[in-house]
C-alpha cells in the first residue's frame, strides 16, 4: 500500500514539528525515517498512524484519504520502541490481542498467533509472561503482534533502541526478512545511520522538521545534496575542511591546498566547505601523475578494525579522517603525499551548505 | 590478640559477612528501643491481654478474680442472639460498603484521570470526606436525612417521591448507614486507584487503541488486569475497616446502634459490653472472633487474588 503525504503540517502549540512534508512511501519498501533527535521523526510516524492528527495537509493510503481517520481504521501495525506488551497476558494473548478485538475465535486466535510466532521464531515461548523474555525475544512478540492483524502497513518507532549492540545487529536483519517475506509496506523510524544504510530500501533524512534528501541509501551516501547530509551519514565521517577556491585548488586558512575536479565549476575566491570522504583519499608515489599537486601528510594514528585500517592525518593544522585501498600499511609518524581521487568529495557553499560542485 | 581484635574491625566497616557477635544485636537494639518500647506498651500487650482475657471463666474486671481458663466466653458468645445479630449487620454493612465503594471508586478515579486530572474543585470534593472528623461529618448527615428538614428527602420530593424515615425506619436506617459509610471510604480509595492508574503506560492504551480496542475492551482487558495489585489493596484495607464499623453509626444515632438495635455491629457489643456491663472478657472473646473473622476473610482474598492478579 502506497502512503502519500500532501503538504502535510503539524504543529504544537507554536513549535513546528512538522513542516510542510511532501513525500511518498512506496509499496511494498522498507521506508527508514532517520534524523537526529527531535527533527520530526516519530510525529511523522504519529501522523501516519493517526495517533496525532495533522495540522494540515493530506494523507492517502493507496486512493484513500486517510487524514481524517483514526488509527484503528487505518489497518496499521505499531511497534513501540519500548515494545508496549501487556505484561498480564501471555506471549500468544499479546500476539492474539488485535484479533480478540476483531472477536475471532479462541481456537482460530490461537492458531494464528502461533503462525506468527513461528515466523518470528519464538514459538518455544508461546505459553510465557513477557517479563520471562529477554529483550530481543519481546521485541519480536511485539512485531508478531503487530502482524497478526495483517495490516497492510507496518509502522515501527526506534524498534531496536532498547537492545544492546550485537542484538540489534541481528533484529535489524531479522526485521529485514520479516519486511521481505511478507511483502509489507513498512516505515522504521532511527536515528542510527548505520541501520538505517543498512535495512532500508529508501532512507528520508530530516532535520528540523524538514526532508534533507531522500533517497536510495547509496544515493544519499553518493551525493549528498547538503553538509547536514554529508556529516550525518558515513562511519568514519566525512572529513569537513573549510577553504576558499583559488585557481584550481581549494587553499585553507593556513594554506594547505586541495587539488579538486569538483572545483571547476566553483567561481575564484568563494568560500566553501569540502566534504571528503575517508575513502576519496590515495597515497601518491614520486613519479605518480598529480604528485607535484599533492598535500603533504602525517601519520598520527593508526586505528585498525579487521577488514581495514583508519589513520588519523595531520595536515597543516587539521586532523582528517583517511583511509586506504592500497595495501601497505603505514605507521605513526610517516610522511606522505596524499591526493583527492574523483568520487566521495563534494564541494559545499560555506553559508548555505549546499552543494555547488 | 590485640592485633586480630583491631584487623577485625576494620574488616567489620568493610565486610557485610562479619561474624556475629553480642554486638550485632545490641547496637541496633540501642537504636531500635523507643519504638519496640512503644510498640509492646500500646499494642503487643493489649493484644496478649485481650487474648488471655478472653479464656477467663466468670472473671470479674473490679476485683480481678476468676475461677479458671475455659472456652466458656465464646460459647456464651455464639449463643447470645445479641451477637449473633451484630456478626449478622456488620456482615451486611461490610458486603454493601466494600463492593459498592470499590466499584464507584474506580469509575471516580478513572474519569478523574482521563479528563478532570487537577481540577482543583474536584479534588476538594473528594479530598473532602477525609479531612473532616467522621463525627463531626455524622452530625451534618444526620441533619441531611432529617425526615422534616433533610436534604435529602428534600431531593426526593422534588423528584416526585415520598419522604423516607431514615433514621427511624430500621431497614431504611441500614440504607442511610450504609450510604454514608461508602461516601466516608472514598476519597481515601480513590487516591489509592489514582495512584495506581497514573503507574499504567499510556502505552498500552495507544497499542489497544491502534488495535481497535473500544473502551470496554481496555477497561476489563487492560486497565482492571494491570491495576489488579491496588484493587487487591484496597479491598483488603476496606474489608479490615469497615468490619470495625462503630464511629459511623454512633455519629448517625446520637451514640445509640440504630432505631431498635437495628444497627448493633460487633464493635458496638463489643463497646457495650466493655463499658457499661464490664464483661471484660466477653468483650475480649468478642474482639478476637472479629479478628479471626476478618482474618479469614484477607486470606481468602490473597488467595483468590494469587490465581487472579498476574503481574
Ligand atoms: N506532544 C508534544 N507537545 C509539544 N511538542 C512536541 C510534542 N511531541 C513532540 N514535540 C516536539 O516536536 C519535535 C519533534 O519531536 P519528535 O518526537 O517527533 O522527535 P523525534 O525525531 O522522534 O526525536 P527522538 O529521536 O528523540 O525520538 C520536538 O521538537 C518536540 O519537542
Ligand atoms: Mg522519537
Amino acid at each position: 500500500m502506497n502512503i502519500k503525504l500532501e503538504n502535510v503540517k503539524k504543529q504544537f502549540g507554536d513549535t513546528v514539528a512538522i513542516d510542510d512534508i511532501s513525500l511518498e512511501f512506496h509499496d511494498g519498501k522498507l521506508t527508514t525515517l532517520l534524523g537526529p533527535s527531535g527533527c520530526g521523526k516519530s510525529t511523522m510516524l504519529n501522523l501516519i498512524s493517526g495517533i496525532l492528527p495533522v495540522t494540515s495537509g493530506k494523507i492517502y493510503f493507496g486512493d484513500r484519504d486517510v487524514t481524517s481517520l483514526s488509527p484503528d481504521k487505518r489497518n496499521i501495525g505499531l511497534v513501540f520502541q519500548n515494545y508496549a506488551l501487556y505484561p498480564h497476558m501471555k506471549v500468544w494473548e499479546n500476539i492474539a490481542f488485535p484479533l480478540e478485538i476483531k472477536k475471532v475465535p479462541k481456537n482460530e486466535r490461537k492458531e494464528r498467533a502461533y503462525e506468527f510466532a513461528k515466523l518470528l521464531r519464538i514459538e518455544e515461548y508461546f505459553e510465557r509472561k513477557p517479563s520471562q523474555l529477554s529483550g530481543g525475544q519481546q521485541q519480536r512478540v511485539a512485531i508478531a503482534r503487530a502482524l497478526a492483524k495483517e495490516p497492510e502497513i507496518l509502522l515501527l518507532d526506534e524498534p531496536l533502541s532498547n537492545l544492546d549492540a550485537r542484538l540489534r545487529l541481528e533484529m535489524r536483519e531479522e526485521i529485514r526478512r520479516i519486511q521481505l517475506e511478507t511483502g509489507i509496506t513498512t516505515v522504521f523510524v532511527t536515528h542510527d545511520q548505520e541501520e538505517a544504510m543498512s535495512i532500508s530500501d529508501h532512507i528520508v533524512l530530516m532535520k528540523k522538521g524538514e526532508i534533507q534528501q531522500h533517497g536510495l541509501p547509496q544515493e544519499l551516501y553518493d551525493e549528498p545534496c547538503n553538509v547536514f547530509v554529508a556529516d550525518f551519514l558515513g562511519n568514519p565521517p566525512i572529513n569537513l575542511i573549510t577553504a576558499v577556491k583559488s585557481g584550481n585548488k581549494a587553499v585553507t586558512e593556513d594554506g594547505v591546498s586541495f587539488f579538486s575536479e569538483g572545483l571547476n565549476n566553483v567561481s575564484d575566491g568563494r568560500k566553501l566547505i569540502l566534504g571528503i570522504r575517508s575513502e576519496a583519499f590515495e597515497v601518491l608515489k614520486k613519479d605518480e601523475p598529480g604528485y607535484i599537486n599533492s598535500t603533504p601528510a602525517e601519520v598520527k594514528a593508526v586505528f585498525m578494525n579487521g577488514k581495514d585500517v583508519l589513520y588519523s592525518l595531520s595536515v597543516g593544522s587539521m586532523e582528517i579522517r583517511a583511509g586506504f585501498s592500497n595495501n601497505e600499511i603505514y605507521r605513526q609518524g610517516d610522511k606522505l603525499k596524499i591526493a583527492l581521487k574523483k568520487k566521495g568529495v563534494h564541494v559545499y557553499d560555506f553559508d548555505t551548505g549546499e552543494k555547488i560542485g | 590478640m590485640s592485633m586480630t581484635l583491631t584487623q577485625g574491625k576494620r574488616l567489620a566497616k568493610t565486610r557485610s559477612d562479619e561474624r556475629i557477635t553480642a554486638r550485632t544485636f545490641i547496637e541496633p537494639l540501642i537504636y531500635l528501643l523507643p519504638f519496640i518500647v512503644v510498640v509492646s506498651v500500646f499494642m503487643v500487650y493489649p493484644i496478649i491481654t485481650v487474648f488471655l482475657n478472653s479464656f477467663l471463666e466468670d472473671y470479674n474486671y473490679l476485683a480481678n478474680t476468676y475461677s479458671g481458663f475455659g472456652l466458656g466466653n465464646y460459647s456464651a458468645l455464639f449463643s447470645d442472639k445479641e451477637f449473633v445479630g451484630a456478626l449478622q449487620n456488620t456482615f451486611i454493612y461490610v458486603g454493601c460498603v466494600v463492593p459498592i465503594s470499590t466499584v464507584l471508586s474506580l469509575a471516580i478515579a478513572i474519569l478523574l484521570n482521563k479528563k478532570l486530572r487537577g481540577t482543583s474543585i474536584f479534588q476538594f470534593a473528594y479530598f473532602l470526606p477525609m479531612v473532616t472528623a467522621t463525627i463531626a461529618v455524622g452530625i451534618v448527615w444526620k441533619w441531611m436525612y432529617h425526615y422534616d428538614y433533610g436534604l435529602i428527602n428534600y431531593f426526593i420530593q422534588v423528584l416526585g417521591g415520598e419522604p423516607v424515615h431514615w433514621m427511624e425506619d430500621p431497614i431504611m436506617a441500614k440504607a442511610a448507614l450504609i450510604i454514608y459509610g461508602i461516601w466516608g471510604k472514598l476519597p481515601f480509595t480513590v487516591i489509592l486507584f489514582l495512584s495506581g492508574l497514573q503507574t499504567i503506560d499510556e502505552q498500552y492504551y495507544t497499542a489497544a487503541k491502534v488495535d481497535g480496542a473500544g473502551s470496554k475492551k481496555i477497561l476489563f482487558r487492560i486497565t482492571i488486569p494491570l491495576l489488579s495489585p491496588t484493587i487487591a489493596l484496597v479491598l483488603i484495607i476496606n474489608i479490615i475497616n469497615t468490619s470495625k464499623v462503630f464511629n459511623e453509626v454512633f455519629a448517625l444515632f446520637n451514640g445509640k446502634p440504630g432505631p431498635g438495635y437495628s444497627l448493633y455491629t460487633v464493635v458496638y457489643y463489643i463497646y457495650e459490653n466493655f463499658y457499661h456491663e464490664m464483661n471484660v472478657s466477653i468483650a475480649c472473646a468478642a474482639a478476637l472472633v472479629l479478628f479471626a473473622i476478618v482474618f479469614l476473610m484477607t486470606l481468602l482474598q490473597t488467595a483468590v487474588q494469587k490465581r487472579w492478579v498476574s503481574r
